[in-house]
């Protein structure tokens, strides 16, 4: 039989909410993969994105905010089995887990990250987050904001992170290819996923539906310089699909091992190492 | 120049960051160990790479030691600047050690001179430093050449032979000018173990079953994830240094959460960054250990000092309240047997466990007569799947308030768990009643916790006219200043805590109506308030702050003072 990953619970998400699109598609991933529910740990900060994992059927580790990287990364580590995929949203992810975003694509380990981006703080009702643009008026930027915004692809690219691509929460279908496309893909996969917040957001679907294009296979997602030039498209027109992968040899942890089948004591060892202190 | 020395029991080695005198301290340590003795080093140094004032300072009997004495019986200067910053320490009948400042009172030994012309190199001054000092304690040459030779092996043969040959010409030199009547060595052979508290704590958590560390540098506990690292290829364990500490702890308790047991270490910076992660494996009910090596604070502090500043700290770290075990080994031998208690309590009951050590633990070599691994049976804390039925409840309410663990993927039910307020299947809740449940849930376990404590530990007879309580590394120090005060006449006790929380007092202690002293290394005297909230009845704190542990001269008068 195979696995529909639904459950019962009712998502705490404002009727309408992208959200509902990108649980959709992971859990199309998941049939197309078809990945058995217990192989998957879904792992998640805090906000509304981060409820995600508990709105489908997987293992779910919803940690705190900005945190779900590490927590990922640990899992990942022991356990090479087990599928791991990060839910987040723009300030749970690049805000407060900056920095592990940052170390996790130098690190390299083995795992899925998908950021709901709709440019704001939604969840503390509407305050600009580290992708917000500029000049943008909230309650509390309220004569706008003043910080450039970041540019979590380019960024990305420019540290030679593994797998970058967009996705868009208005298209199911594709979005949950590229989720198949990230899984598989060996390394550290970020998808930035544009979100739009029908609450707080400034802009809607469709003023993302009359901006984008999917990158087609004429595009060569292994060539650098074509991805950064592509990382900064957004004004005019913006680019949904891989935009940059590479194949690295540096992964963590280097070598794939099951620790949990370990021996607990392994007196032989303990006592070698005793005998070195003599 | 003094004629004679009574009994060499303490050797102080000063130099600059840099000289290699931890170098020499190892050394000089592994020999007087060869002999038979026990050896205690504590490490005195600055927060730099070269320059400034740095010690390794020994002390050795035919009988365990870890306490230090106010003023040494033997200085070794590598350096000018260090014979006069340390010499204030050496006892009145004491002997110097020089190549750099050639006085009447000053053993002058040309360290660079021998070294020069017998390697050729001045580097090999250090091993005319140690062959002085093992020249003028008696210490035999064979046993001198066998720690050389373990130590340089690995340097290569032309760099042992050249060590060897300097300190062969340092023991006729030193002959020749020394007249100093050596206190009998008397030989035993026995192989004790010399080891450093981090890597007893390191060898503990390896003991324990321990197979990921993460964790970002930071002094004094640097040392644990480094032995961890240096060791994994024979241990498996995986280790990881991260961007910061809070990465550590949320990595260790991903790696827990996925069925392997985890720890971190730090110091309290390092432990500041990691109390959200403390409060989010005790909300999501997952074993972790944290090693925290104390050092002066606030802040930076002293970063390369030793303080029991943070027991208020690991007490009360986290929002919200939760149950927790804090522990604070004695020594080397403590720190390995407590760290496998740390790990396996933590498992059992899932709530974290905090080992509080400090520099003085962390960084001095300790002698331990042997690590008893037959004492040492871990327990499998996963359920069988048999045993869970139909549905799976990571959180399920249990009379002990410790729900079955399943491992994610090595099972058909699903391990669901929330920072949030959750449901005993682990899914995110805002209903107060499933709240209230939860809190009652996690406390449940506090009382079955306790069981598991050993209420204090009682080194000196209670039937005294004075009580000295302490905690973690102190005990040494206090132990030893009971037994003067005891050859004084003056009738002391000991109790020295190593499980600290949760806290018990024997009804021994707490029916001991004389007076009771309680002595740590902070200016609060947190321990002590701690056991007046617990209604013992202290009558005196003796406190240390300045970054330095009590020698056992001024804790014996600080107590003598006020009798």
């Amino acid at each position: 039989m195979k696995e529909s990953f639904d459950n019962k619970i009712k998502p705490a998400w404002c009727n309408g909410c992208t959200n509902f699109g990108i649980l959709t598609a992971v859990k199309k991933a998941f049939i197309k993969l078809d990945l058995p529910a217990n192989k998957i740990v879904l792992v998640s900060g805090i906000g509304q994105a981060a409820k995600l994992p508990h709105y489908l059927n997987c293992n779910v580790f919803n940690g705190l905010h900005g945190r779900a990287l590490p927590v990922a990364t640990g899992i990942k580590a022991v356990n090479p089995q087990l599928t791991v995929v990060t839910t987040c949203g723009d300030g749970d992810f690049y805000g407060e887990g900056g920095n592990h975003f940052l170390h996790t694509i130098r690190r390299n380990t083995n795992i899925t990250s998908l950021v709901h981006n709709n440019q704001v703080y939604a969840l503390t009702k509407g305050q600009a987050s580290p992708t917000t643009e500029l000049g943008t008026k909230t309650r509390l930027q309220f004569d706008g904001v003043k910080e450039e915004p970041l540019n979590p692809l380019l960024l990305a690219i420019t540290m030679n992170c593994s797998f970058v691509a967009r996705g868009f929460a208005g298209n199911i279908e594709h979005l949950s290819d590229l989720i198949v496309e990230a899984i598989n893909h060996k390394g550290f996969s970020l998808i930035d996923i544009i979100q739009p917040c029908i609450t707080f957001g400034i802009r809607q679907v469709p003023y993302f539906k009359e901006k984008i294009y999917y990158l087609d296979k004429s595009y060569d997602p292994t060539d650098k310089y074509e991805a950064i030039k592509k990382a900064q498209e957004w004004e005019q027109k913006i680019p949904i699909g891989v935009l940059f992968k590479i194949n690295k040899k540096n992964i963590f942890p280097e070598k794939e091992k099951n620790l949990i089948d370990e021996n607990l004591f392994n007196k032989d060892v303990v006592e070698e190492l005793i005998n070195t202190f003599k | 120049m003094k004629q004679e020395i009574k009994k060499v029991r303490s050797i102080l080695i000063c130099g600059q960051a840099g000289q290699g005198i931890q170098t020499i301290g190892y050394i000089l340590a592994k020999i007087l160990v060869g002999h038979g003795y026990y050896v205690f080093a504590w490490q005195d140094f600055q927060s730099r790479i070269r320059g400034g004032e740095s010690s390794f300072r020994i002390v050795f009997d035919s009988e365990p030691v870890a306490s230090l004495p106010q003023k040494y019986d033997i200085i070794v200067s590598l350096d000018e600047k260090n014979t006069k910053h340390y010499r204030n320490l050496l006892s009145d009948d004491g002997v110097l050690i020089s190549d750099t400042i050639d006085d009447e009172s000053i053993l002058f030994v040309p360290f660079q001179t021998i070294a020069q012309d017998v390697a050729g190199e001045k580097i090999y001054s250090n091993s005319v430093a140690v062959g002085s000092v093992c020249k003028i304690v008696g210490l035999e040459y064979k046993i001198l050449e066998k720690v050389f030779k373990d130590y340089f092996s690995e340097k290569g043969d032309v760099v042992l032979q050249k060590n060897l040959s300097v300190v062969k010409k340092t023991y006729e030199t030193v002959s020749s000018i020394e007249k100093i009547k050596r206190d009998k060595i008397e030989k035993k052979l026995v192989s004790r173990i010399l080891i450093t508290g981090n890597e007893s704590l390191s060898l503990g958590a390896i003991a324990a079953g321990c197979k990921f560390m993460s964790a970002y540098p930071m002094t004094p506990s640097t040392g644990i994830i480094t032995y961890l690292s240096e060791t994994s290829h024979k241990t498996g364990i995986l280790t990881e240094q991260v961007e910061d500490e809070i990465s550590a702890i949320n990595m260790a308790i991903g790696a827990s959460y996925a069925g392997v047991r985890s720890l971190t270490a730090s110091s309290g910076g390092g432990f500041c960054l990691m109390v959200e992660g403390l409060s989010l494996a005790a909300m999501t009910e997952t074993p972790i250990v944290i090693i925290l090596g104390q050092r002066p604070g606030p802040a930076t502090g002293l970063p390369t000092r030793t303080e029991q500043g943070e027991l208020n700290f690991v007490l009360n770290a986290g929002h919200g309240e939760f149950p927790r075990f804090v522990f604070a080994p004695s020594d080397a031998e403590s720190a390995f047997y407590t760290t496998i208690k740390a790990v396996e309590l933590s498992q059992k009951f899932r709530v974290p466990s905090i080992i509080l050590t400090d520099q003085y633990l962390a960084d001095s070599y300790w002698t331990v007569e042997e690590f008893f691994l037959d004492k040492i049976s871990l327990n499998y804390y996963f359920a069988k799947e048999e045993d869970i039925g139909e549905e799976f409840y990571t959180h399920k309410i249990t009379t002990t308030g410790v729900s079955p663990r399943l491992i994610p993927g090595r099972t058909k039910h699903l391990v669901i768990t929330d920072s949030d307020e959750h449901d005993e299947r682990g899914n995110i809740t805002e209903d107060n009643e499933i709240r209230k449940r939860m809190v009652e849930k996690r406390w449940a376990k506090l009382h079955f916790m306790e069981q598991e404590i050993v209420a204090n530990e009682i080194f000196l007879s209670l039937d005294t006219e004075i009580v000295l309580i302490t905690w973690g590394t102190n005990k040494w120090v206090v132990t030893k200043v009971a037994r003067l005060l005891n050859q004084k006449g003056i009738k002391a006790g000991v109790v020295s805590y190593t499980d600290l929380w949760p806290l018990k007092i024997s009804p021994k202690l707490m029916s001991f109506n004389k007076k009771k002293i309680v002595v740590e290394n902070n200016f609060t005297g947190q321990f002590a308030n701690l056991l007046e909230s617990k209604g013992l009845k202290v009558d005196r704190k003796i406190l240390k702050y300045n970054g330095l542990p009590f020698s056992e001269d001024e804790l014996l008068s600080e107590i003598e003072k006020n009798l």
